[in-house]
């Protein structure tokens, strides 16, 4: 029974320490976005993007003025890793 | 039972693919006490760079300082960059890291190992595509 409840114990934590956004992130299709690109991301999914994040942040804290997005920029052109 | 024996505090990421190529990204909230913050972005794991990278726009959104200008050199030309230090919440913990905050946007945010992989022991698993990252 008590390892039942750390089991229990134990998933329901490692759902908390799951962002919404980063759910939202691993479940976006970024290949249609294009190169350069920023993406915000919300709770819900992509909110936005563009290349004036400026801006998409700003319209996003006034339609959300308590929350925060999550950014991601795609990578340029000629960005390589290697 | 596997998952039993993990490390409870193992967080694990996956790998992410823009235009073929797939890349370890990683969630950094970057812990800033302007209007932006706190930040959350989406960094590449770059286990080659010595310091994380910021690009130009981001740096302004997150209000970083022009310190003293360096460059970096390379085959791409040089391009400039201010060092700065930003509290930043990676895996479920809370440290400093050193950003190099760029003058153009020309990179994408880079994840590096100065104050990041002295926290943590971080196991890439490319056949998986997933990175884990646990705390020392």
């Amino acid at each position: 029974m008590r390892f039942l409840k750390y089991l229990q114990k134990k998933l329901k934590n490692e759902e908390k320490e799951i962002s919404e956004e980063y759910n939202a992130f691993i479940n976006a299709d970024l290949s249609k976005y294009k190169k350069g690109e920023y993406i915000l991301f919300s709770e819900e999914g992509v909110y936005d993007h563009g290349f004036d994040l400026e801006e998409m942040t700003e319209k996003f804290k006034k339609e959300n003025p308590k929350k925060s997005p999550a950014v991601f920029k795609i990578p340029p052109k000629n960005f390589s890793l290697m | 039972m596997f998952w039993f024996f993990n490390n409870h505090d193992t967080k694990v990421y996956k790998y992410r693919g823009t235009d073929g190529a797939k890349h370890p990204v990683c969630e950094v909230n970057f812990i800033i006490n302007n209007q932006n913050g706190p930040y959350k972005t989406f960094m590449i794991i770059d286990s080659g760079a010595d310091i994380s990278i910021i690009p130009k726009t981001i740096g302004e959104d997150l209000g970083l300082k022009k310190t003293d200008l360096h460059y970096l050199g390379g085959v791409g030309g040089r391009v400039g960059y201010y060092i700065n230090y930003i509290n930043v919440e990676l895996a479920g913990k809370n440290f400093t890291i050193p950003v190099a905050w760029l003058t153009n946007d020309s990179v994408p945010m880079l994840l590096g190992r100065k104050g990041v992989f002295s926290e943590f022991d971080i196991c890439f698993k490319e056949k998986q595509e997933i990175v884990e990252f646990t705390p020392r």
